[in-house]
């Protein structure tokens, strides 16, 4: 992409998606009732911010459905040395270690095998979690044959948590490799994905980060299922836009990308904020920030969403979902103290505040919500007659009408961008990895219903979580929720029965207060009172629908972990351990 | 690939586990390669320089 394709991409889409968000302001408050002035400013005003959001994430979908860019012409191979970092926090040793494993006999079979090590650092803390993950290194050094090739380290200290366990890395070891691809416990990647980043990372002397799409593999539950197909379908042609509209200060997700060692190093060593978390201490959500830094030092950040072969594992409930949304709520909150940080990229910044809204957002459609309920109490009565001489009435326009149009404009920013990527899929012959076209659609729909449904779940889980933030509560540092992710009704009615009493005192003020406003309240507050059983219901395995690529035609690395996972699987983790002390490898 | 896993064996106690984990250490240790990590500066100089001086001022007043 030429420089001038990133500007003229942002220029478009910022155009479109404010002269959207300026429309509806104009429509909404050129509606108004009579009276109430302030209020119904106020209102429009929350209807500008958060349909500038919607159609923000229109825009990125549009812009990716334009055709991507020709295939890189073949690079040198490979020759630097390239490590592949493993960081873990209190996770299942048995499954982050098999998949280890599968990559690291891919990687043997490439012609570049002799350039790859892993590092497993380990930022576990309890004592069952640390013997576990010594008991199967064990276990993975002696099926791998790889000491002094498959390395671990945990850590005494959990300073600057993830971001400060690769910085320790980098200070300890870092001078020994030219490249570096940060995983995530969960993530697995194809030998031949990983060699094409180390040859287009040595093809561009320039690119000092390189930023893979994850898909999601192995969910299970209807939820995760979703979420998965969602990936899978939406999330490229989504990334394509990103990748346009972001050019070289691209995106860092924190993992499944490749750095250069020495960019990295000289970068990327980020400073405790002043002032006590959850605003100051260690930055929560690094990756953006390491991403601003490396662009701000010069180097080329790229997200290639070409890149096959690159997966993570998803949460598999609402609850596991909302436990993430919370750190990453109070990571990207956090950098609002970064805005003005000196020397970075004025889109570095951009970024920032994109984060920061993301999450804000939520108390706009809330705001908007209340202020719609409590409108008619703050109302006066209105003047039919308003002009002198005129006989003829003047009616107020209807609060219905408004909120018709409302609910259709909020509907075609969600909704059409996914099914015009439905269709595309269609048209490009993508669907038959999803099981044809009307599967295809059938998983569409479903999927539209499902985050129907979901998304005033989602809303009041993320504004709690901006309030905890707000109010000065930090979210500590706890471990993934990954696995099982079936919950029980007693469960998810203990996680949500606050925002089913919530959903149930909107109704009822609403009633009291706006009767009209009911009916047009029951998709809101509807799921919202049902939120236990829609948090129960969606944890339930579900295997009918949302069939994906990964499934029809999985990728060979999925079978070799599969096959680690069926031989490890009768070990336990005394097994897992050697009987006795082995001989020291030379 | 896996051929010379273990079969399982029968003693599985907590404190047969901890003792491998001297020996994941000794021989998963990382390559002695150091590479410097500069500190990269954030915050502009002014807000954390001001905090500290309006604390200074306030300091005394708050012991009173």
């Amino acid at each position: 992409m030429t420089r001038s394709g990133p500007t003229r991409a942002r220029a478009v889409a910022l155009g479109a998606s404010l002269a959207l968000a300026a429309g509806a302001f104009a429509l909404f408050f050129a509606q108004r009732q009579t009276g109430g002035l302030w209020v119904e400013f106020a209102r429009s005003l929350l209807i500008l911010m958060a349909t500038f959001w919607l159609a923000w994430g229109a825009a990125q979908a549009a812009l990716g459905l334009w055709p991507g860019r020709a295939a890189a012409p073949r690079r040198a191979e490979p020759t630097g040395r390239c490590v592949i970092l493993v960081p873990v926090h209190e996770e299942d040793p048995r499954a982050t270690f098999a998949r280890i494993a599968a990559m690291d006999a891919a990687l043997a079979e490439t012609q570049q095998a002799g350039l790859f090590d892993f590092a497993i650092l380990s930022d576990t803390r309890s004592p069952t979690g640390a013997a576990r993950e010594a008991a199967w290194y064990l276990a993975l050094l002696r099926a791998r044959d790889a000491e002094a090739r498959i390395f671990y380290r945990r850590r005494t200290s959990n300073h600057g948590r993830k971001a400060g366990n690769i910085e320790d890395f980098i200070k300890t070891s870092g001078a020994a490799y030219e490249l570096a691809l940060i995983l995530d416990a969960d993530s697995l990647m194809s030998a031949g994905t990983i060699v094409e980043m180390a040859r287009r990372m040595e093809g561009e002397p320039r690119l000092g980060l390189l930023q893979s799409l994850p898909g999601v593999i192995r969910a299970e539950s209807f939820f995760g299922r979703a979420m998965q197909f969602s990936a899978a379908l939406h999330s490229p042609i989504f990334a394509r836009g990103v990748a346009r509209l972001q050019g070289e200060t691209g995106p860092f997700w924190g993992h499944n990308a490749m750095v250069r060692v020495a960019a990295f190093a000289e970068s990327c060593a980020l400073p405790d904020l002043s002032g006590p978390p959850p605003f100051g201490g260690h930055i929560l959500s690094h990756d953006y920030v390491e991403a601003a830094l490396l662009a701000r030092a010069g180097w080329i950040v790229r997200l290639d969403e070409d890149l096959a072969g690159s997966f993570e594992e998803g949460p598999e409930n609402i609850l596991a979902h909302a436990k993430r949304d919370r750190r990453w709520c109070q990571g990207n909150l956090q950098h609002a103290r970064l805005l003005t940080a000196p020397g970075l990229r004025p889109w570095s910044r951009f970024v920032f505040l994109q984060g920061i809204l993301a999450y804000i957002s939520s108390l706009f459609w809330l705001g908007f919500l209340a202020t719609s309920i409590l409108a008619p109490a703050l109302r006066v009565e209105p003047d039919y007659f308003p002009l002198q001489g005129w006989s003829f009435p003047v009616l107020p326009p209807n609060e219905t009408a408004r909120t018709a149009g409302l609910i259709v404009g909020v509907l075609g920013l969600l909704i059409l961008p996914k099914l015009l990527i439905a269709l595309q899929a269609v048209r490009s012959g993508r669907a038959t990895g999803f099981g044809g076209t009307w599967r295809l659609m059938g998983s569409t729909l479903a999927e539209i219903a499902m985050s129907s449904i979901t998304a005033p779940i989602f809303l009041m889980f993320q504004t709690r979580s901006v309030l905890q933030v707000l109010s000065g509560r930090d979210g500590g540092w706890p471990a993934s929720a990954r696995g099982e992710g079936r919950l029980s009704l007693v469960e998810s009615w203990q996680a949500s029965r606050w925002i089913s009493l919530t959903g149930l005192g909107g109704l009822i003020a609403s009633w009291r207060l706006s009767p009209e406003l009911v009916g047009w309240l029951l998709p809101v507050a509807g799921p919202m009172i049902a939120a236990p059983l829609v948090i129960w219901l969606t944890s339930l395995p579900c295997r009918a629908l949302f069939s994906v690529p990964s499934e029809i035609s999985p990728d060979p690395i999925l079978a070799r972990q599969d096959g680690v996972l069926a031989i490890w699987a009768p070990l336990t983790d005394t097994d897992a351990a050697p009987p006795r002390q082995e001989p020291q490898h030379a | 690939m896996l051929d010379r896993t273990l079969p399982p064996h029968d003693t599985d106690t907590d404190t047969t586990i901890t003792s491998f984990e001297a020996e994941a250490a000794r021989r998963g240790a990382l390559p002695d390669a150091p590479l410097a990590m500069p500190r990269q500066r954030l915050e502009r100089g002014v807000a954390p320089a001001l905090m500290a001086r309006l604390r200074a001022l306030m300091a005394p007043r708050l012991d009173a």
